[in-house]
């Protein structure tokens, strides 16, 4: 697993989402060690379709999922939603972007402001919106060019460092200056004279303050502008703001049939909860109105981050009903992230299996289910609780040890460190996806048989016989016996 | 896998707890919440309970009030409950102690928020060796090593002297297991010991305290939601509802013939591997009942597909089934009237009826 590759992206469609070979990586102090969250992860979704993300803590399926969102932007790669490139947007553009791209999050009691109206923080993406729609005075959308330029500017390593060249000619020239006028014999006149020394120290400096030139100029005038703009702008300001406040009753009439809407759409009574705030609900309703939230400014696409992982079973199952038929009355295209496979399998149309910043295998549920071609996969799979007193889960395929440390992530396949199939191929080689069969993608140089109902046989008891007919792509070697094998 | 265990329990006499008629009550000012409500059990040696409920059960706080670790103020608990014989319900902090980590023990269920930042992992775990055993600190510091080594982590000598934020959350369960057994408690209540993780640390840590019970004769009480956590590892299970017990039996009695309907939603409501994809869930419409003024008849009743208007009324009292099984309900799953009261609100369109009819599980290994 743990492999990198594209050969699940489908070409020739309407995908809405598109990411091709996203990294992530995170910068550890000055030190030049890297946390590398994701690596070349390319994942596309199709329009009504759910895409799940599934694997355990620490292999980067939530920095994925804000990484579309840029939140911080990715390191590399590629997020396309609906063909346009979000990395090619200016902020404005990015802004309007979101009303698209929707998020929901894990916890759902501190991803809503405490302190603010269940009304309110619906409302919250259509204001912004709407206060959006005014456009703002010319002077102060030119100026917030001046000064984007200004601070890239400032930010630029090269200016930075020029400013440091500068600076220490600067000092040289003035050490030069002063040396050379300390270690002169005072003339008639009082007077210490450094002769060509000094004057050389001179010519330094100026040549110092030569080059920091443009940089101070730019400043300074930066600044002066600044400060008068500082003052202005209100003034400039006053026709929007006049603009906007005869819409606004208008607006918040509008703004509350459509939190009501949403709210009511999510099972959420509208007139009783709207005054209210977030402590006031318990999680299950908590994430039901993080939901209306994504949902008010219709999206097309909803990044779920773990949406049911704090919740009961019987929260999370409505929760997960609710998602369902939100899909279908919206047409929204989902990306469903999680660490249950049994909750994954239950939403997804296809479930991509991540390790440690990359992608180990690509398929429909049910194929997955029915014969996991990845280690890593029937290991996520057998780990999963089973609702049944005669399975002993001390007969699953466990996961022994832990995590290995993203800084330095193993050589080769990442998952092989865990893998009772790792060969000297593994450290040497990463996998890349391939096509084992339809639509089933697979990273792995040991990938397991189709018809190796090895996890099967304990998941799910008397199915074992079943495995070999359905899937019967394999060596026809049965069940039981690839079962004493990998033990 | 029990038979042996039941053996050796059945051949030490008295059972380990008794709990007789527990009553935990809140003065809160909305109101006294009845938040653990007449709940009786019994728990053999070297057993595990599972106990599993929806949040706001009263299951944390049925085990907080057998621990005695609720706050003394505005809190009172009646009934009795009865360790290794002796009454623990009406002890002083200062007596408790005595019981606490060297009888009893408690592993949390938040890893995080549950150790002490500022104390070093090892002296988390020695804190309790040096106070109830009569051991020097060089001894202390061999027995937690070798506590580390037995839940399994990495590098103990190294752990020792590391602080909790250094260690991830399935380590740090795993040092809130090693702190739990450090003095070989005789019962091991686990409050949720893994929702805040992943399931295959999950796995991992619910293997671990199997294991560790196992090899030290210890009983356990899990209280966790999911009835898939205890179905393979419980002896017995008792489903709680509104504060009361609702269901109670052996594990595998319970599965075979589950007679509540409540644990029969609790056990619809998980999404299994071997279903089809898009398989609608069979969830519990409404919300688990206000404590502060419950319902008059059975507190399940305005969630129940097979509500009946006796169950409004009359709140259904433990009843005995075969093999110790106990259930409280009217109109049982799998009894002809309990199923006839379900036909009635089929046809009658009762909502919750007609949502838990509406996506009868299809497996795709059927047929």
């Amino acid at each position: 697993m743990a492999g990198s590759g594209g050969a699940h992206l489908r070409r020739d469609n309407d995908s809405v989402l598109r990411v091709e070979n996203l990294t992530v990586e995170f910068p550890i102090g000055t030190s030049g060690a890297k946390v590398h969250a994701v690596s070349d992860v390319s994942l596309d979704l199709l329009s009504g379709e759910t895409l799940g993300v599934v694997g355990e803590s620490g292999c980067g399926k939530s920095t994925t999922g804000k990484a579309i969102m840029r939140v911080p932007p990715p390191t590399s790669g590629r997020v396309m939603l609906e063909g346009t490139d979000l990395a090619s947007l200016d902020t404005s553009q990015l802004r309007e972007s979101r009303g698209r791209l929707q998020m929901i999050f894990q916890d759902p009691i501190s991803s809503l402001n405490p302190r603010r109206t269940i009304r309110d923080i619906v409302a919250e993406p259509l204001v912004i919106n709407w206060l959006d729609s005014f456009p703002r005075p010319a002077v102060s959308r030119w100026w917030e060019q001046v000064a984007n330029v200004l601070v890239k500017w400032g930010r630029d390593r090269r200016v930075i460092q020029l400013m440091k060249i500068a600076l220490g000619v600067l000092f040289f020239g003035f050490l030069l200056f002063v040396v050379s006028t300390a270690a002169a014999d005072v003339d008639e006149f009082g007077q210490r004279d450094g002769g060509a020394g000094a004057d050389l120290g001179r010519l330094v400096m100026l040549v110092a303050l030569a080059l920091a030139a443009p940089v101070v100029a730019a400043a300074v005038v930066g600044a002066a502008v600044w400060i008068v703009l500082a003052v202005l702008m209100p003034v400039f300001s006053i026709p929007r703001a006049l603009k906007i406040r005869r819409a606004r009753p208008a607006f918040e009439n509008e703004v509350d049939e459509k939190v009501a809407a949403a709210l009511e759409e999510v099972g959420i009574p509208p007139e009783v909860s709207m005054p209210k705030r977030p402590h006031e609900f318990s999680g299950g309703q908590a994430q039901r109105i993080s939901i209306a939230r994504a949902l008010i400014l219709s999206p097309d696409v909803i990044i779920c981050d773990e949406p049911v992982s704090a919740l009961d079973v019987s929260v999370q199952a409505q929760v997960l009903n609710l998602l369902e038929d939100l899909k279908a009355s919206h047409d929204l295209s989902l990306i469903f992230i999680a660490h249950d496979l049994a909750v994954v399998k239950n939403v997804s149309d296809r479930v991509q299996v991540m390790y440690l910043g990359k992608t180990c295998e690509v398929a429909n549920p049910d194929a997955l289910y029915r014969a996991p071609r990845h280690p890593y996969t029937r290991a996520l799979m057998s780990a999963i609780p089973v609702a049944d007193p005669r399975i002993d889960p001390r007969q699953a395929f466990n996961l022994e040890g832990e995590l290995p440390s993203p800084i330095a992530p193993p050589s080769g396949c990442r998952f092989r460190t865990r893998c009772d199939r790792a060969t000297e191929e593994c450290s040497e080689r990463e996998p890349v996806l391939q096509l084992l069969d339809d639509g089933h993608y697979v990273a792995c140089h040991h990938p397991l048989d189709g018809d190796d109902g090895g996890t099967l046989v304990s998941v799910a008891g008397s199915s074992a016989g079943h495995n070999g007919s359905s899937a019967g792509n394999g060596s026809g070697t049965g069940p039981q016996i690839v079962l004493e094998e990998d033990r | 896998m029990n038979a042996e265990r039941k053996l050796t329990a059945s051949t030490e006499g008295e059972p380990l707890l008794v709990v007789d008629n527990l009553r935990t009550q809140f003065f809160t000012p909305r109101g006294t919440v009845t938040a653990v409500d007449g709940v009786s059990f019994t728990l053999e040696r070297g057993t595990t309970l599972g106990v599993v409920g929806e949040s706001g059960s009263g299951k944390t706080v049925l085990s907080r009030s057998i621990m005695n670790l609720l706050p003394s103020r505005n809190v009172k608990r009646t009934g009795s409950v009865k360790f290794a014989g002796k009454e623990i319900l009406n002890l002083s902090d200062k007596d408790m102690r005595h019981v606490w980590g060297k009888d009893l023990a408690m592993v949390f269920q938040d890893p995080m928020t549950s150790l002490n930042p500022v104390m070093k992992v090892g002296k988390q775990i020695t804190e309790s060796l040096l106070l109830h055993l009569d051991v020097s600190k060089e001894e202390a510091r061999d027995t937690a090593i070798s506590l580390l080594r037995s839940v399994k982590i990495p590098e103990p000598e190294k752990r020792f002297d590391e602080y909790p934020h250094q260690l991830s959350g399935g380590m740090r369960q795993r040092v809130m297991i090693a702190v739990a057994l450090a003095c070989g408690p005789r019962l091991l209540f686990a409050d949720e010991p893994t929702t805040a993780l992943d399931v295959t640390v999950q796995s991992q840590i619910l293997n671990l305290l199997q294991e560790q019970q196992l090899e030290r004769h210890m009983a356990m009480i899990l209280v966790t939601h999911d009835l898939g956590v205890v179905a393979g590892r419980a002896d017995r299970i008792a489903v709680m509802y509104g504060g009361r017990l609702v269901e109670t039996a052996p594990t595998t009695t319970l599965f075979d013939e589950m007679r509540h309907p409540y644990t029969e939603a609790l056990m619809r409501a998980i999404p299994r591997l071997e279903h089809q994809s898009h398989q609608r869930l069979q969830a519990i419409g409404g919300r688990p009942p206000d404590l502060v003024d419950p319902p008059k008849g059975c507190a399940f009743a305005p969630r129940c597909p097979r509500v009946q208007e006796r169950c409004l009324h009359e709140r259904p009292e433990l009843r005995l089934g075969a093999e110790g099984h106990q259930y409280a309900c009217h109109f049982p799953v799998g009894t002809p009237e309990g199923d006839e009261a379900l036909e009635k609100n089929l046809s009658a369109g009762l909502p919750q009826a007609v949502e838990a009819m509406a996506g009868v599980p299809v497996s795709i290994d059927a047929g």
